[in-house]
């Protein structure tokens, strides 16, 4: 038996409601728990988790508050549903005067990396991926993983010295997803860092 | 669902009243209840999902919630100048963390200029993308303009087509009448940059 809000009615008599009254009782009890800590334990409730439903169009946002939902978000490798805030709208602002509306951000994305050894990624609000890692190779070109859409920005620096003064370097981007480092004195086995942020 | 004639009662039934007398009262209650669990979550009589949060919606509070060992708090709070945004606090009452810290939306993008920022939990945000530089000094405008501190500030200069590669220049922040910093002089030392080089740039500022 489910829920039913509308019980018991005038008529009948509550008694002959009786089984229907106890399943209310029972079912808020097993749908409570369901993100919440069981009615009667010590921290009735509190959140335990947050299983959020996917939703199909922003909630909007119009008082003095965060609405945290979750929705599909399509990257270069598949549509996902992702963690997304949307604030009340505040700008422009004195200091800021662009008139932007208050988009969703999404917060999250599908996978990280955290295995490297060469290659580590994570993700920036508003579905960016970071990527970071080292290379002794320059002369090969570094792949990102996952694909990013296209590369915003590829910094390398070097850690070895020539002549005393660090190896010049530049990053050229190759492939929406590739790019190489370059450096007019930097030898075989110098070691290069580099950090880049794509759109996912 | 009808409106109830009754509010919650969470007192209901009393000891002596038989089920006929609380009839009213079990009906507000049941509906209340409904009603109250609908915000934010699939409905009671939802099926398999019943229970679920559809979405959650974080009043804006002046200040963090109570955590006991184990727990976390999730929690809206206004900040300066902008709207309420989203804040951590750790167990035990620990430190609080502004999670978000602004309104995130497109910058203006031009052939000369890939623009984006993002934030980090922290009231960190991040100016970066790639710039060409038609010469030495070269002001970059930092956007949107709300930077108080240079926490963080890499270059690097895009490969030329020759395939050689240039230095990396050195920057002083530009602080307006303000106060805020919205803008980084960049320059070189020495002369062997081409004009019109691509340089990737990344900018942490505290906000």
């Amino acid at each position: 038996m489910t829920y039913v809000p509308d019980t018991p009615q005038n008529q009948p008599s509550p008694r002959d409601t009786q089984a229907q009254i106890q399943t209310n009782f029972a079912q808020w009890a097993v749908q409570f728990l369901k993100n919440h800590s069981a009615m009667n334990s010590s921290s009735q409730g509190d959140h335990q988790a947050v299983v959020l439903e996917k939703q199909s169009v922003d909630p909007g946002v119009t008082q003095d508050q965060v609405t945290l939902f979750c929705k599909d978000a399509t990257s270069q490798l598949s549509t996902e549903p992702q963690l997304f805030a949307q604030i009340k709208k505040f700008l422009p602002t004195i200091n800021d005067r662009t008139d932007a509306i208050n988009e969703p951000m999404q917060l999250t994305y599908n996978s990280v990396n955290m295995t490297g050894p060469n290659q580590f990624q994570s993700f920036l609000i508003g579905g960016f991926l970071l990527f970071v890692g080292s290379t002794n190779n320059i002369a090969t070109i570094i792949t990102l993983t996952p694909s990013p859409s296209l590369i915003y920005m590829a910094i390398a620096t070097s850690s070895n010295l020539n002549g005393g003064l660090p190896n010049d370097v530049s990053t050229f981007v190759t492939q929406p997803n590739q790019f190489k480092i370059s450096s007019n004195f930097g030898f075989g086995g110098d070691v290069f860092y580099w950090i880049a942020i794509g759109k996912a | 669902m009808t409106t109830p004639e009754f509010e919650y009662n969470k007192n209901i039934p009393k000891v002596n009243d038989d089920l006929a007398t609380s009839q009213g009262g079990f009906l507000a209650n049941f509906q209340q209840l409904y009603n109250a669990f609908l915000k934010n979550h699939v409905p009671l009589d939802g099926g398999a999902t019943a229970g679920n949060h559809t979405v959650i919606e974080l009043l804006n509070s002046s200040s963090g919630f109570e955590t006991s060992s184990g727990e976390l708090s999730l929690y809206a709070s206004p900040v300066d100048q902008q709207t309420g945004q989203l804040f951590m606090r750790y167990q035990g009452n620990s430190q609080d963390v502004q999670y978000t810290n602004y309104q995130l939306y497109e910058l203006n993008q031009t052939p000369q200029r890939l623009q984006f920022f993002t934030t980090l939990p922290g009231k960190i945000l991040i100016y970066y993308g790639l710039v060409i530089v038609p010469s030495y000094p070269y002001i970059l405008d930092l956007d949107p303009p709300i930077a108080k501190n240079i926490i963080s500030v890499n270059f690097c200069p895009g490969t030329r087509p020759t395939g050689l590669s240039s230095q990396v220049p050195l920057s002083n922040p530009v602080t307006a009448s303000d106060g805020f910093i919205k803008q980084l002089k960049i320059e070189i030392p020495f002369s062997l940059t081409a004009p019109n080089e691509p340089l990737f740039y990344s900018v942490m500022v505290n906000i």
